[in-house]
């Protein structure tokens, strides 16, 4: 099966969600896939007002990848840490973390199935980040779920952030 | 335009504007770069900030404020220039999935036509039309 029939496989088992731009006026040049924790977070964790709206200003982050905005992206070591979207060390497992910066600062995980296709598995807050087991654990989570979804199928490899997110730059 | 926006909805928007602003920056900025081999420390120098100062400005749109904004298109010759957008003359899009996708529409979350209308400022009624 190609990356493609598993991802549709996966939507249609309701593992993985598909999220298209909030609001249908904007049009889609990149896609992101999410699980249901993913989703949950996006439409109000825990069911607080708060969390509603910090859900939504994610969803704005997210949708700026959708889009097709100019991304912002690196493969820089851990203290750049302004960048939106970075792939972290080791580069070998592959798995991205996409920074949102808005309060309380959050962190998704996930990783790319190809180009401008990224599958968002996992999230955390920042100031849950500091110490290396909670990061260790989103990283053992986007891999674990990874094999379910997908298998022994690889994640997409790149050696520069143009070959994962098309019009990507670095500062 | 008489319903009331949720907080969700305005926080949807204001992050959206941060992200666009940031972008606006960002753009200009890759454009003299690759144009007129503009650098980051010829920015610096001319609106009198230091290098890594505007290394996290152009890097994340939470590290803008309106002023911040402005000196730095002041930098680069320009000024903003905003454009109010009619969400509601904007066509709404059918084809919201890729190409290749084969799934139903029911595990698409957040297509809430009725939802996106009051937003949108329109009828529900209204067609799509690309």
């Amino acid at each position: 099966m190609s990356i493609h029939d598993l991802i549709n496989d996966a939507v249609n088992r309701g593992r993985l969600f598909y999220l298209p731009p909030k609001y249908s006026i904007y049009a889609v040049k990149r896609s992101i896939f999410i699980t249901q924790e993913i989703k949950d977070l996006l439409e109000g964790y825990e069911a607080d007002h708060q969390w509603k709206i910090r859900g939504e200003e994610l969803r704005a982050d997210l949708d700026k990848f959708t889009c097709g905005r100019p991304i912002v992206a690196t493969f820089a070591p851990k203290r750049e840490r302004s960048v939106l979207w970075k792939r972290l060390l080791k580069s070998s497992e592959e798995i991205w973390e996409v920074r949102s910066h808005s309060e309380p600062a959050l962190r998704v995980f996930g990783r790319f199935a190809e180009k401008d296709t990224f599958i968002a598995v996992t999230w955390a807050l920042r100031e849950h980040l500091d110490e290396d087991s909670e990061w260790n654990r989103c990283k053992q989570i986007v891999k674990c779920e990874w094999r379910n979804l997908f298998f022994a199928n690889e994640p997409f490899s790149g050696d520069h952030p143009n070959d994962y997110i098309s019009n990507a730059r670095s500062i | 335009m008489s319903k009331v926006l949720s907080k969700g909805d305005l926080a949807y928007f204001q992050a959206q504007t941060r992200n666009l602003l940031h972008e606006l920056v960002l753009t200009e900025f890759f454009r003299l770069v690759d144009e007129k081999g503009f650098t980051k420390t010829d920015l610096a120098k001319r609106i009198g900030r230091d290098k890594a100062q505007i290394t996290r400005w152009l890097r994340s749109p939470t590290n803008l404020q309106i002023e911040t904004v402005s000196d730095l298109l002041a930098g680069m010759a320009g000024y903003l220039d905003p454009n109010f957008i009619r969400i509601q003359d904007l066509p709404v899009r059918n084809q919201q999935e890729p190409d290749w996708a084969r799934f139903s529409e029911i595990n698409i979350p957040n297509i809430d036509n009725a939802k996106q209308s009051v937003i949108l400022g329109r009828s529900s009624s209204t067609a799509a039309s690309t």
